[in-house]
């Protein structure tokens, strides 16, 4: 009779092992969270290489962009978000890329040469991501995208010229225009963008990713 | 780093549902989240076999988060929301009678297909203590579901 509790319990799993991945739902938490969220997520999704020189340089952007003090960034004031940039290594400096659809981009260097990006939309949450090994930007990896959930955003190398969102079917969810290396979808739910594609300005694709959980 | 980076990608689904299995919709991505991020603080602390350590992580982050919502809100139930056995009526009925222990156990083996010695990492306590709540858990439900199976509904009914 035990026996068969559990072959019976184990048929009424709520999410049975081996099932197709999900759509995500809607993400309804509060914002300061979906920034931790998108943490992890960007850290560990989107490898990076070795980086060297000036900032131009080293990512392969025109953009140069801004100084600006870390602490001036509202993720440093978050009290989840300042210990996830304190984990993650981040500079005391950044330099701001530009702003596009309500979302700022920042880029840096860390202490082992590693580097660093943060987005703040509308000033009121975000994510930050560090370089973990180094690949970023590379014919096999021009785009560093951070996972989507109200935005679509994140940095492309100067030959990347439109990025695109797809459904876990294969229909496009959205077309974003990378401009000064950095994309931003307007607000909406990309939650069920299940891989991100990059195309040059003929149409060409330079490269596609698969979000892991999606 | 490479090795958070294995870690995530090896277990990420199997965390993700196990909170699932727990947790109501909008919670799930920041347990997972927040369990990524204690690994990664913890990284060197992780042990080899890291799922059962993940699952304990995530257990712990998914009672932080109840708490939490607890405060914060008047509408309790939500807090302790937790996805019953699906299709099952009578089962669904005799795991909620459970308490948290038994049903822990019982899902990290039935649902999570964890073996004793994983249950036992999961829940912080060894092979053998894992083996008797697991025991003692399968028993009781097994007690419920053969009291639910037996009852008779009085056929003049309870209007009085």
């Amino acid at each position: 009779m035990s026996t068969d509790v559990i072959a019976r319990l184990a048929a009424a799993n709520p999410v049975p092992t081996g099932a197709a991945p999900p759509v995500i739902e809607p993400l309804r938490v509060p914002r300061r969270r979906v920034a931790v969220a998108l943490v992890l997520a960007a850290a560990v999704a989107v490898p990076a290489a070795a980086f060297a020189g000036k900032l131009g340089d080293l990512f392969g952007l025109s953009n140069q962009g801004t100084p600006v003090a870390t602490t001036s960034l509202y993720l440093s004031q978050d009290t989840q978000m300042s210990a996830a940039m304190q984990s993650l290594g981040f500079p005391t400096t950044l330099q701001l890329l530009g702003t596009q659809n309500g979302v700022s981009f920042y880029a840096s260097r860390r202490a082992d040469g590693h580097y660093c990006f943060a987005l703040e939309k509308d000033g009121n949450r975000g994510g930050v991501s560090c370089d973990l090994d180094g690949s970023f930007p590379s014919p096999s990896d021009p785009v560093w995208a951070f996972p989507p959930h109200d935005t679509l955003a994140g940095f492309a190398a100067d030959d990347v010229a439109t990025i695109v969102g797809i459904d876990a079917s294969g229909q496009r969810v959205v077309t974003v225009p990378v401009q000064d290396n950095l994309f931003a979808a307007p607000d909406g739910d990309y939650t069920g963008v299940a891989t991100i594609a990059a195309f040059d300005a003929r149409g060409t694709l330079l490269w596609s990713w698969r979000l892991p959980d999606r | 780093m490479q090795r958070f980076e294995r870690i995530y990608e090896a277990h990420h689904d199997a965390v993700r549902a196990y909170v699932r299995r727990r947790a109501p919709a909008d919670a799930v991505d920041v347990v997972v989240a927040d369990t990524f991020l204690v690994c990664w603080r913890k990284l060197d602390s992780v042990p080899d076999e890291a799922l059962p350590w993940l699952y304990a992580v995530a257990r712990k982050t998914l009672a932080n988060h109840r708490r939490k919502l607890a405060r914060q809100t008047a509408q309790r139930a939500a807090a302790v929301f937790q996805p019953d056995p699906v299709g099952d009526g009578v089962l669904a009925a005799a795991f909620a009678e459970l308490n948290d222990r038994d049903r822990e156990v019982l899902r990290l083996v039935a649902w999570e297909g964890m073996s004793l010695r994983e249950a036992a990492a999961a829940l912080g306590c060894s092979t053998v203590a894992c083996r008797v709540r697991l025991h003692r858990a399968k028993a009781r439900l097994a007690s419920r579901l053969e009291a639910a199976a037996s009852f008779q509904p009085d056929p003049e009914g309870v209007t009085r």
